[in-house]
């Protein structure tokens, strides 16, 4: 619903859209751009140039193709894509471990997320976390991180199935929830209506 | 393929992280068509990418919502401008404001000035009536005392008679422009409905009535001039003046 809200305003040119798309969606992004760069002023940059396309480019969006988070992660990964051919970065970052290249605070930041994410994802096998760490938030394409592992792109295939096969669980199970929490509250509301 | 086969492939996860090429990518969205069932997993799977993404999220540097705010004021927008969301309507609304409060106090400014502007015309035609009066009382003054000053006009002490002992009056008598002044110094007192008139007096005509006045003390009052005057005498006569002088009043004379 507020995907809706916001690109509603942002067709509107309303600023207010422009901020909430921010607070929902930056920490998202700007991790993706971070991981795809390792560097964090060419990371802002990137975030920087999504939001403005995503404001000046707006009417582009097509709800039919793409959710709009999908819709940004691909105009962030393009911009992060042709930044890093630019600076050449892409070897270069690809050989250096994520958690070892940081900077001290950033690091300790990225850390505390990442037991979030752990606490969220305990269910998931760490090497299914691993093929969605390259792919979707480092940019790495499947023969490349078939090289660096050294694990088949068959391997990769599969584990990139059952990564998301498992997240989709969580989210179901998610939903579920909050739709049994939400049948308590109407169950609640009619027993009370009714005087029992 | 059926629609759980490619369920099953794998396919949809990599066309949704963009890893296919063109080919693959061709397939899903053939099947994607075919069966638009498969387009609620695309969203599931974008939502799960997104809720990964999000718990594998970094916090940016404060300052930087700011920044892009500001660049995308600066960028602008065909038809927007660089002011973005509803600032706009509602800086026009303040601007109607403000103007509609400016234009009602130049309005009652306005009136109010105007009716400035109308009491100070009133005032100014007053004024300058009262001046022309002055002016014309003024001028009046100089002509008398042109007239007083002329080398032509003779002034004489009129004599008080013993009834009238008080009485001082200065008389100013021009044969050549054929006028005659009074001026007062002291008259004696007269009763409600009386006047003082003056009388000219012929050898072997009865009194001649004249002017008939009332003055105060400094009145230079213009009387009438009689040919062959010998003396003009003045009387208290009742409001209107008399035909023949009440001699028991005879205030004073002058021989010319």
């Amino acid at each position: 619903m507020i995907e809706k809200e916001i690109v509603k305003k942002i067709k509107a040119g309303d600023e207010q859209g422009l901020r909430l798309l921010y607070q929902h969606y930056s920490s998202a992004l700007y991790g993706i751009a971070f991981r795809f760069l390792n560097d964090e002023m060419y990371a802002e940059e990137v975030l920087q140039n999504t939001y403005l396309k995503v404001w000046n480019k707006i009417d582009q969006y097509d709800p039919e193709k793409a959710a709009f988070y999908t819709w940004m992660v691909n105009i962030l990964k393009n911009s992060a894509i042709d930044i890093s051919r630019t600076l050449k970065f892409q070897n270069e970052k690809k050989t250096v471990s994520f958690d070892n290249d940081v900077h001290s605070d950033k690091k300790e930041n990225i850390l505390s997320l990442g037991m979030e994410a752990k606490q969220m994802l305990k269910d998931i096998d760490e090497k299914y976390v691993q093929v969605l760490d390259y792919l979707y938030l480092r940019g790495y394409s499947q023969s490349e991180m078939s090289e660096e592992l050294d694990i088949p792109i068959g391997t990769i295939k599969t584990r990139v199935k059952k990564a998301i096969d498992l997240l989709r669980s969580k989210l179901d199970k998610e939903t579920a929830l909050l739709y049994g929490i939400g049948a308590v509250i109407v169950l609640w509301w009619l027993i009370k209506s009714l005087g029992f | 393929m059926t629609k759980d086969e490619i369920k099953d492939s794998g396919l949809l996860e990599q066309y949704v992280l963009g890893l296919l090429d063109a080919e693959e990518t061709a397939l899903v969205e053939e099947h994607i068509a075919r069966f638009p069932d498969l387009k609620q997993d695309i969203k599931e799977i974008e939502s799960a990418l997104h809720m990964y993404a999000q718990a594998m999220g970094i916090n940016p540097r404060e300052g930087l919502e700011d920044q892009i705010i500001e660049s995308a004021r600066a960028s602008g927008r065909s038809g927007l401008g660089p002011n973005l969301s509803n600032m706009v309507p509602k800086a026009w609304l303040w601007a109607a404001s403000i103007f509609g409060i400016g234009l009602l106090i130049s309005l009652f400014s306005l009136f109010s000035v105007k009716t400035e502007l109308n009491k100070l015309q009133s005032e100014y035609t007053v004024s300058k009536s009262d001046c022309e009066t002055l002016v014309e009382d003024q001028n009046k003054t100089i002509e008398l005392l042109q007239k007083l000053n002329n080398p032509d006009t003779k002034k004489l002490n009129m004599s008080a008679t013993p009834g009238f002992p008080e009485t001082e009056l200065l008389f100013y008598l021009n044969p050549e422009s054929k006028e005659n002044f009074i001026q007062v110094k002291k008259l004696p007192l007269v009763a409600q409905g009386e006047v003082y008139q003056l009388w000219s007096l012929k050898e072997g005509e009865a009194p001649i009535p004249l002017s008939t006045f009332k003055g105060e003390l400094g009145d230079i009052i213009p009387v009438e001039f009689v040919d062959n005057t010998l003396t003009y005498a003045i009387t208290i006569e009742p409001e209107g003046g008399s035909q023949s002088p009440n001699l028991a009043k005879l205030i004073c004379t002058v021989g010319v």
